[in-house]
Order: structure tokens, then sequence, then C-alpha cells
């Protein structure tokens, strides 16, 4: 498959996502407007962050599996000490963030150990030290003239709120594609014992990537958080489950070294998208948690490496046989 | 080709190796014991026996873990999930009689997780994604087939005696036990304990030896499942009811009490009786914190720093072997 037709299916799903939102929903009755849209959005703003969070440890051929935690633990953060100053609360998640990511970045980096474990430990962390500061219930947000002015409605389909989260994305796209550290980050995760003979630094790049992760998931919970005037650290895997699907359906190989951060954002919002349409349409809770787990599912299945290889295997017998038979 | 033999031998864990993983236990024992002396309460014989039961529940699951991990898939991160839903399954099957629920609740357990193993070996599927997507799945279930209420024991069956003691031992401690010993005779005993142990220890190595990781792994995970289908029934007769909250926490406990007894993340070592002692350990931690007023979230982000106190120190140790 060529690259151009690669980059090109995150945004064919997408679009299908899309037409599946306006077309179900108006089959059977129920109306679909400009606050379809608007709420898309909003759920992309939600989770966006923290796509981009697993997405960029992704692209390291690493998961972040602490970035759910770091996402109930920076609402929390957020909250309660951005009462009178919103930018503090938001500095505070996304500082804590960095140092939970820097750290655990420094332990897989220095040691050379597989992310899982370590992020696993540090999810437990960070998620109980959500619960325990939020008192295990959900936290209200003492200034809600704050969360409606950051998530008010402008141009029907945008709030403050969702233009910041764009903002990032654009700053991270531009970033990952433009800079020789995304040319860093591609490489280590192509093969990162190559990359350290040709002289990136590799444990820099690890580190680096598993800090911004933690930024981002803090920052990104924060942002949620302060924009529904509450913290609920309740949602456990939630938002690690919505990052890994949109990741993958973006086109980025769990293996690592590929991967766009348009990508992620289509693959955010595509996502989004289905999750909106199955609310129109009035889904229960077990079918969204069931067409959410079916996808994932399947999206592992699509990516696991030795599949892919036995079809092209298959694939070329095949080929080498009808050239035999012709 | 003819297979290599695969000897005891051959892919016995060394004696250092061994050593080495008792390190994380032996510490926590240590700090258990120490905590234990300044906590009031802690000896006492009722005190005794909730750690006891506590330690069957995780343990029985990280018991079932323990050939995942050896296996070099590290662990399922839904396994409590499926504990809870073959409770259900148990509870709602149990007009068929003791025996016939009992033996439904551990084949869908097999059936649930060996499906899982199965995508994770043959296909290399990223094993975290898949046993979170699955957990996700198996509560959609749940949820939609008993549409959200609380399954009560179908007939009129007894199944108190799962909860009492049995010679005055806690009746799930005894399964704990049990379950240890079996599960560790058949990883260092059989031929699939060894074949497994080698596709951890080396996985191209194993490929080589014509050894099928599909196949080895979903076994791997068919004994997961059973050991969840378990403690699904010892949760089911504990709480006499079945939701989809008695899961609880025991993932992680199990998975806690998995690296504290020594499995080695990358695979190759792991042994079920030291997996069950380290679910005592845990379960131990958990009744201390208990007893000093430690809220859930406290106790869970303790569990996490043990967890990854452990696998630091683990590498730690084996960076320095190798160096020196």
């Amino acid at each position: 498959m060529s690259p151009r037709v690669k980059n090109a299916i995150p945004l064919a799903i997408l679009a299908v996502m899309f037409v599946t939102m306006f077309a179900w929903p108006s089959a059977i009755g129920e109306t679909v407007d400009s606050l379809s849209i608007f709420n898309v959005l909003r759920a992309y703003a939600d989770y966006g962050l923290v796509v981009l969070a697993v997405g960029l440890t992704v692209m390291i051929g690493e998961l972040d599996l602490s970035a759910a935690g770091m996402f109930a633990l920076g609402g929390v953060i957020a909250v309660k000490l951005g009462v009178d100053a919103p930018v503090l609360g938001m500095l505070a998640a996304a500082g804590a963030g960095l140092i939970a990511g820097a750290i655990q970045g420094g332990i897989i980096a220095r040691l050379g150990m597989s992310s899982l474990p370590v992020t696993l430990g540090g999810y437990l962390i960070l998620f109980g030290l959500a619960s325990e500061m939020s008192g295990t219930s959900i936290l209200q947000y003492d200034n809600p003239d704050f969360s409606f002015a950051f998530d008010e409605q402008i141009a029907t389909v945008l709030s403050p709120r969702i233009l910041a989260v764009i903002a990032v994305f654009v700053l991270a796209g531009l970033i990952v594609h433009l800079t020789r550290i995304g040319r860093h980050i591609r490489s280590v995760g192509s093969d990162a014992r190559a990359s350290r003979a040709a002289g990136v630094p590799v444990q820099t790049v690890v580190f680096g990537v598993f800090a911004a992760s933690g930024m981002l998931a803090g920052l990104g919970g924060a942002w949620s958080a302060l924009a529904v005037a509450s913290a609920n650290p309740g949602a456990g895997y939630g938002p690690l489950i919505f990052a890994v699907i949109a990741v993958i359906v973006g086109g980025i190989a769990l293996t690592g070294g590929s991967g766009t951060v348009a990508g992620m954002a289509a693959g955010a919002l595509a996502l989004a998208a289905l999750n909106q349409t199955l609310a129109s349409v009035g889904a229960p809770e077990y079918a969204s948690s069931l067409v959410t787990g079916g996808l994932l599912v399947a999206m592992s299945i699509a990516a696991a490496p030795y599949l892919a290889r036995r079809l092209t295997a298959a694939r070329r017998r095949r080929a080498d046989q009808e050239a035999r038979a012709s | 080709m003819s297979t290599p033999e695969l000897t005891a031998d051959a892919v016995a864990p060394s004696p250092a190796g061994r050593s080495m993983a008792a390190v994380p236990l032996l510490a926590l024992a240590a700090v258990v014991m120490a905590f234990a002396l300044t906590t009031e309460g802690f000896f006492s014989a009722g005190n005794t026996k909730a750690i006891l039961v506590g330690a069957a529940f995780a343990g029985v699951l990280a018991v079932g873990q323990t050939p995942i991990i050896l296996g070099g898939a590290l662990f399922s991160l839904s396994i409590a999930t499926t504990a809870a839903v073959t409770a259900m399954i148990f509870m709602s099957s149990l007009d068929l009689g003791l025996l016939p629920a009992a033996l439904i609740a551990i084949l869908a357990g097999v059936a649930i997780c060996a499906v899982q193993g199965l995508v994770v070996g043959a296909w290399g599927a990223n094993v975290i994604i898949v046993t979170i997507a699955a957990g996700v799945v198996q509560s959609g279930i749940a949820t939609w087939r008993t549409e959200g209420r609380t399954v009560y024991p179908a007939g009129d069956v007894d199944i108190d005696f799962l909860r009492e003691p049995l010679l005055g031992v806690p009746f799930g401690f005894v399964v704990l036990a049990v379950s240890a010993v079996l599960v560790h005779l058949l990883l260092r005993r059989t031929r699939f304990g060894l074949e497994l142990q080698l596709l951890g220890e080396n996985k191209d190595a194993a490929r080589l030896a014509g050894l099928s990781e599909g196949k080895l792994t979903a076994g791997a995970f068919a004994i997961a499942g059973a050991c969840a289908g378990l403690t699904g029934i010892l949760l089911a007769a504990f709480n006499q009811t079945a939701t989809l909250n008695i899961e609880g926490t025991y993932t992680f406990d199990a998975i806690a009490a998995l690296l504290v007894g020594g499995a080695a993340v990358s695979g190759g070592r792991a042994s079920a009786i030291r997996t069950a002692l380290g679910a005592i350990a845990i379960s131990a931690i958990t009744s201390l914190l208990l007893l000093r007023g430690w809220s859930t979230g406290a106790q869970l982000a303790a569990k996490g720093a043990i967890v990854l106190g452990t696998v630091v120190v683990l590498r730690v140790i084996a960076q320095r072997r190798r160096t020196a």
C-alpha cells in the first residue's frame, strides 16, 4: 500500500462515520443538526489530548497505560486548585502530568524496560491518587461561570475549549512532521537499535515522549473537567479505550514508527461521531459498550502483526499459483 | 525436522534467577511485619482469617495468570471481570445442581479466556488491548443479559458450605492451595509447561523448535479462565449474589501478586507457588491499610507503587548481575 493510500484510510473512515451520523438517525425519524456536530467536537475536545498522548507513545512502539490515570488526576487537580485562577489549575494539572510522565519515561528509558508494567503501576498510582483526592465521588467545580465561558458555543459548532484542543493538535503536528524531534520519534519507533547506531538520542526521545504524554493527559483531564464543572475519577480505562481505538483507526501501527497527528485527529473525530450516532438513535448503554469493546477487539486484531504477515504470505502464494496456472 | 528433546534441565531457571525472584516477596514480607507489629488488631484470629479469605480471590486469579506471564504474554487486564461474569453464570445455572453449575462456570471461563489467548498467541495481537476490550465486551453482554440486575441463586441448592471453613481453614484458601500446587506441577512437570517456559524465555528458539505460539498461549489463557471460573464460584458463594461489581480491584491485586511473586514481565520465569505467596502478602497489605483507615484510592495507589517498585527492583538486580 502506498503511503498516500494509507494516510487516506483514516479520512475515509471519518467520512463514513459522519455520513452514518446523519443518515441512520434520520432514517428512524430522529433529528440531527448542528448540535450533533458540536457534540462530536466536544467529545473530540474531551479525549483529543489523551489520544495525542497515547498516540505519541505508540509512535515510539510503546503504550502509556497511565494516561487514563493522569487524565482522572488532571481533572481532580484542576477542579481543586483552579477555582480562583482556572489557568493555575490547568498549569498544575499539566505540571503534575509532566512529572508523572517524566518519572515513568525515565524508568523506561534508563532501565530499557517495557512500558506496559511500568505504566500499569503508574496508572494505579495516579488513578488511586485521583480517587483519594476526590473522596471517590464526583467532585464539583466551584467556578461555574468559567466553565460556561470555557465551553460556550461560538460559530455554532465551536467553543474556546475546542479551539484550544485544535491548537494543541496543530502545534503537535508541526513538531512531529516538520522538526528533527518528529524524525527522531519515528526512527525510534521503527528500529531503536538502528536509531542508536545512527546517533539518535534514543533514551532522551523515550523520556521526552512519556513526559509529553503525561503532560497532555493531565491537561486533557483538566480541560474536560473544567468544561463540565466537575471531575469524575470513576471513568477507569474509559479514556484509554477511546484513545487506543482512535489511534489504531488513525492509522498508527502498534509496532511503532508510523502515523500522523492528522490521523490521530481523524480517528478521534470518527469515534466521537460513532458515539454521537449511538446517542442519537437512543442505543442503551450496554449497546455502546458492546460496540466500543467489539471495535477495540476488531482493531487489535486488525493491528496484529502476524496476521498481516500471514495474509500477505497467503496472497503471495495465491498469486504464485495463478501465475503458474496461466 | 526432528523436534529437539525438551528436558527440565534445558529450561530450568538458574539457581541465581530463582533466588532473585524471591527478593520482592521477602522485602514485602519484611515491610508487612514491621507495620503489622505496630498496627492494632492485625494479629487477631478474625483478621488472619480475613487475610486468607481475601488472598483466595486474588490468589486463585493470580495463580491462573502464572502460565500467561511464564509464556511471555504478560497478563490479562480483565480477569476479574471474567470472574464476575462466571459468578453470574454459576448463580443462574444453580437450578441444574451444584456440580453442573460449577462445571458450566469453569468451562465458560475457559472459553472466554482461551479465545483471547488464541488471538494474542497466533496473530500477535497486543495482549493488554485485547484483554481490556474483552472485558468491555463481557460487561456489555452481562449487563444486556441481566438487564443490569443482581443475579440471585437459581433453585435452592445449598452453596453456603463454599464459604464455611474446611477443617478450620477458609474454603477459598483450600482452593488457592490446591490450584497453586496443581498449576505448579503442570508448569514444572509437563511438556506443556516446559514448552511454555521456552516460549517465554526465547520466542525465536521456540519457533525454531516448531512450537505453536497460538496453541501454547491459548492453553495458558485457558488455565487462567478455569481459575477465573473457580474464583467466580467462590465470589458468588461469598457474596451470596452476583453483580459485575464483585470484581472489585482483584484484577490489579492479582497482577501485583504475580509480580511480587517474582514473575519476570519479559516471560520465562514464574512460579505458581510464589504467586500464591505473593497473593497472601498483597492481601496482608490490603488488610493493614484497611486497619489504618486508608481509602480504596490510597490502597490502589499503594498497590501501584508495589507493582512499579517490584518491576524496577527486579530489573535493576538483573542488570547488575549481567554486568558483574
